[in-house]
This record gives structure tokens, C-alpha cells and sequence, in this order.
């Protein structure tokens, strides 16, 4: 797999002022015009689609159809890819295995959501999906709540401390002040003491541990997947996908700790483990390097917790040791890896389905290409981008790169 | 055409009778709560699964179970995102506290915890099934018709 499939073209959009409201379906064929435009590519061209689950701007079935019929594709490979909200990532471990078989030769992949303004239960209705209807949601399992079982279990399993999850928000910010997309990038720099005095929300998140929900009010992403002899060939700049992995361990968190026999113990015995270790080992393992190789690491953090745990499955470090890592400034803004350099979801902002798309896919490949929006890291040759969707359900991750090196 | 088809838009679920769960709601009116055991392995789990975990069995029974277990995790939940949902969905019934119940029949279940302080929530705290909370006014958020029962330390 390593680096015979390359992206060809992207683009994205946003929506930053909800007077300014694009639909869902605007915005998709909007960056789906401009990869193309990007790639030098026309749409006859194309002979796959992939879109991610539907928009909660449009919750239409059969989206990547419906996106087909506007930009009058006829694609011969054509789904939604729907692990949750982690679909964008898996984009490029569908597009790859198309491309190789030698079925397709050029996969659009497009995200993309808004919300139109004013953002009412937009909100209260997507934080209720993640829950059983008859067990779960009449005891009042919201999405902060549900994440709360996972984050207090491993504050009381690793003793995290409160003080070090806030260490991450603080890092953040400093990458969405200078974001011209990030939700908080007028917001000022943030300390410790600010996220431990803000607000509870649901234990053990204070506001500003957690994401910022629904902001931009609109964002979508688009690129081209081909093979990696083509993308020379084409206009843009390769970016090489030398990895991929996925894991999907459960869909409804409260139904997780349940016996099975063809799982290992480890992925039901405890809710402070997920399919993330495995994805990452797994696209690590196709990439032929390791976590000290990668520059840039583009992480799904909803909460600053759980930010944690998906830096310890990427392998930063070790279970149970991100407060250490964190502490001793392994995510610094300026340090060797750079961590979100959008904001993360904490501060750049969360914009539904396209929340895995334009601050994680889409931000790692312009910083390999030099055109990243806000601060440019110098020299990255190598980003690694996780996702994931439901509540540590389903986790995806690609390792990116500028060139095919090999690792130093 | 520029029409969308938004979250907003999208009623909410319907909880339509499911005639296999006529015994554990007469079960809950007599103050008892079942779990689901497997008619092949035996295994018991939750009553929200359509079949057997460990063999994938159909063959799904009912079990008492004793009401009893202890808090594997929990949320304290201070805040809603906003004053709709506050209003419309919580009626205003914060702070109430959400958790994963580990029953002593192994099996887990999500609830609220009622009669203590929320910040007295404790994992390993022992619980027991509080069938009289169903007729009090607590701070549980009753976001459906189903009438399920909280939990209480014991």
C-alpha cells in the first residue's frame, strides 16, 4: 500500500458568518469543483465518489448520490463512508484499495456540513443519537455525558489529573489564534487556571474542555485519490498515503462491556480502550515508520480527555501516560510534533460531519503542501491524522507524506 | 433546488411496542428488573440487544435479576448546551447524575443515581434499584415516555 495512491487536488470552504448560510450540498459542490480545478482534472475524469455520512445539515439517504446527480458524475464506485463522524479519514483507505485494485482511477471524496443559523436543536438532536432510545436516552445520555463514563473511568483507572487534560486546550488555543477559520481565534490565549474555572459541564469536562460544537456554521473539504504515478503527472503536489488503518469496536458505549468470543478481552473488558491502537498500529505497520517520524499529528479530540487517550493509542506515548507527556510539553505549540495546528475541535471548532474533514484530512494535507491557512510547520514530511466517530466507537488513521521517504 | 433535509427536521424516534418486551415492563410495575439471558449459553446480558453477545444466539429468555450492582463510571451533568435543550428537553432538571451501573449479575446498564449529592458520586459506589423514585419528583431528566427506574446508594 505504501505510497501508490497519492491526493492529487483539494480544496475546502467555509461558512463563518451565519448570515452568510451555503447549504450543505452548495458547499460540497463547491470544493468538489475546486479539487478538481486543483488536480487539473475535469469531471469526466472521475470515476469514484466517496462522501461521508450524510450532512446534519441534510440528512438526506444516498447523499454521495445525490452530490453525483449535482455535479453530473457517473461514478462506477460510489458509497457514503459512515464510521460515524471518522469517514472522512477512511476516505483514503477506500479510495487506496479502489485505486489499487485496479477498479477505478480517480476517487472525488468530498465532506461537508452546515448548520443554518440560528443553531437550535441542531444540537440537542445530534447529542442524543449516540444513545440507546429505550435505555440510554431517558436517563439523559448526552454526548458530554457519555464521553464523561469514558473520561471519569480514566481518570479513576491512569489518575489524570485535571490540570494536565487542560494542558492540551492551552496548546491548542495557541495554534486557533492564528487560524483564520478557528472558532476561538479572537478569544485570546488561555491557562490552566481558565479551563479549571470555566463552567462544569458534564464531570469531568469544564466548557473549555470541551469542543466547541457547530462551529464553523459550515465547512467542506474535497480531494482526488489516485495513483501515485498519475498525481506526478497532475497539476497539484502529491501528498503520498503510505498508511491507513481502522478499527470498529462497538456503536453504543453503554452496550460495550458485554461478553464475546471473537474479540479480544481488551476491547470489551473496559471502556478506556478503543480501536484506536490497533488503526494506528496498523497504518504505522503499512507506512513502514513509527510515531517519533511523524511531524504533524491531526488528533480528534471532542474533549481534552479523549484527546489523551487518542494520543497514547497513536502511540506518543505510552497507556496511561499522556498527563506526562503533556506535562513535559509533547504537544507544545512549537515543539518537535506539532499537535492540531488547526486548534483541534477545542478550539478551531467541530462542524458536524465535516469535523474529521477540514481540521483534521484537509489541515494536514495543506501543511505538507506548504499552504497551510494558519501557522505553516516548517519541514513536515510526514502527518499522521486520526479520526474517530461515536463515542470512541469507530477510530481511523492515515499517515500522509510530502515524499516516500523512508523514516530516520 | 436548494432544499435540505436538517437535523431540526428529524422527529424524534418512535418507541413502538415490541411485543417481546410485554413481561420485562409487568415485571418493572411489580418492582423487579430483568435482565435478557441466552436460551443456548446462558449468558445474561442487556435487555436492549436483539440477540446473544458471546454465541449470537435469538433465543433470548428473561432473568430477575436482583437490582443490585455497583457504579463502573459516571457524569455529573451541570449543563446543557443550550437554553432550549435546557428548557424544552431537561425541564430545567439539572444537575442530575448519569452512570454505567455493573449489576451484580454482570450485566451493565445506563442510569441516573438519585437520593445523594451528585458530588458524592464515587466509582465502586454500591447501588440498588430505586423503584420509589419513579413516583418522586427527582432530578432525573425524563427525556422520553419510558418510565425506567433510577438507581440509589445503598
Amino acid at each position: 500500500m505504501r505510497g501508490r495512491t497519492a491526493i492529487a487536488g483539494y480544496a475546502d470552504a467555509f461558512v463563518t458568518d451565519p448570515r452568510h448560510y451555503k447549504t450543505p450540498l452548495e458547499l460540497a459542490v463547491e470544493v468538489s469543483k475546486g479539487a478538481l480545478r486543483d488536480a487539473g482534472l475535469r469531471t469526466s475524469n472521475i470515476d469514484g465518489l466517496l462522501t461521508a455520512r450524510a450532512p446534519m445539515g441534510d440528512t438526506r439517504f444516498q447523499w454521495n448520490n445525490i452530490l453525483a446527480q449535482e455535479l453530473r458524475l457517473a461514478p462506477k464506485y460510489s458509497t457514503e463512508v459512515t464510521i460515524h463522524g471518522g469517514g472522512p479519514v477512511s476516505f483514503v483507505r477506500h479510495a487506496a484499495m479502489a485505486v489499487m485494485s485496479g477498479i477505478v482511477e480517480r476517487v472525488l471524496c468530498v465532506a461537508t456540513d452546515s448548520f443554518p443559523a440560528p443553531v437550535r436543536s441542531a444540537r440537542a438532536h445530534n447529542i442524543f443519537w449516540e444513545a440507546d432510545h429505550w435505555f440510554d436516552y431517558p436517563y439523559g445520555a448526552y454526548v458530554p455525558a457519555l464521553y464523561g463514563l469514558v473520561a471519569q473511568r480514566y481518570v479513576y483507572e491512569y489518575g489524570v489529573k485535571a490540570e494536565q487534560a487542560a494542558r492540551l486546550a492551552v496548546e491548542e488555543r495557541k495554534w486557533a489564534l492564528r487560524h483564520p477559520m478557528a472558532a476561538m481565534k479572537d478569544k485570546g490565549p488561555i491557562t490552566v487556571e481558565d479551563v479549571l474555572e470555566s463552567p462544569l459541564i458534564a464531570t469531568p469536562f469544564h466548557l473549555l474542555d470541551c469542543a466547541y460544537f457547530g462551529r464553523p456554521f459550515g465547512a467542506a473539504g474535497a480531494f482526488v485519490v489516485t495513483s501515485s504515478e498519475e498525481a506526478r503527472k497532475l497539476k497539484g503536489k502529491p501528498v503520498y498515503v503510505l498508511g491507513t488503518g481502522e478499527l470498529s469496536v462497538h456503536d453504543n458505549i453503554t452496550l460495550r462491556m458485554h461478553p464475546s468470543e471473537s474479540r479480544p478481552p481488551e476491547l470489551w473488558q473496559t471502556i478506556t480502550t478503543s480501536g484506536g491502537k490497533e488503526a494506528a498500529r496498523e497504518a504505522f505497520k503499512w507506512a513502514s515508520l513509527r510515531p517519533k517520524d511523524v511531524d504533524i499529528a491531526e488528533i480528534s479530540d471532542q474533549f481534552t480527555y479523549i484527546g489523551m487517550l487518542n494520543l497514547e493509542d497513536c502511540g506518543f506515548c505510552g497507556k496511561g501516560e499522556a498527563g506526562k507527556f503533556l506535562e513535559e510539553g509533547g504537544a507544545d505549540y512549537g515543539g518537535r510534533l506539532a499537535v492540531n495546528t488547526h486548534g483541534g475541535f477545542l478550539s478551531f471548532g467541530q462542524p458536524g460531519i465535516a469535523g474529521d474533514m477540514n481540521p483534521l484530512m484537509i489541515e494536514a494535507i495543506r501543511q505538507l503542501r506548504g499552504e497551510a491557512l494558519g501557522k505553516q510547520v516548517k519541514d513536515a514530511r510526514f502527518a499522521l491524522v486520526q479520526g474517530h466517530g461515536g463515542v470512541m466507537a469507530c477510530h481511523s488513521v492515515a499517515i500522509l507524506g510530502n515524499e516516500m521517504g523512508r523514516a530516520v | 433546488m436548494g432544499w435540505v433535509l436538517s437535523v431540526d427536521d428529524v422527529p424524534e424516534a418512535r418507541l413502538h411496542p415490541q411485543p417481546s418486551f410485554k413481561k420485562f415492563w409487568k415485571a418493572l410495575r411489580k418492582r423487579i428488573l430483568m435482565v435478557r439471558k441466552c436460551g443456548e449459553c446462558g449468558t445474561l446480558f442487556s435487555p436492549a440487544r436483539v440477540c446473544c453477545p458471546r454465541c449470537l444466539s435469538m433465543d433470548l429468555r428473561w432473568k430477575k435479576s436482583k437490582g443490585k450492582g455497583t457504579v463502573y463510571s459516571f457524569s455529573v451533568v451541570y449543563t446543557a448546551f443550550d437554553e432550549r435543550l435546557n428548557r424544552v428537553y431537561l425541564k430545567n432538571r439539572l444537575p442530575y447524575v448519569f452512570v454505567l451501573v455493573e449489576l451484580e449479575e454482570g450485566v451493565f446498564m445506563a442510569s441516573n443515581l438519585v437520593a445523594c449529592k451528585p458530588s458524592d458520586a464515587r466509582i465502586g459506589m454500591k447501588v440498588e434499584i430505586a423503584f420509589d423514585a419513579l413516583k418522586l419528583p427527582v432530578r432525573v431528566p425524563r427525556l422520553s415516555k419510558l418510565r425506567l427506574p433510577p438507581f440509589r446508594p445503598v
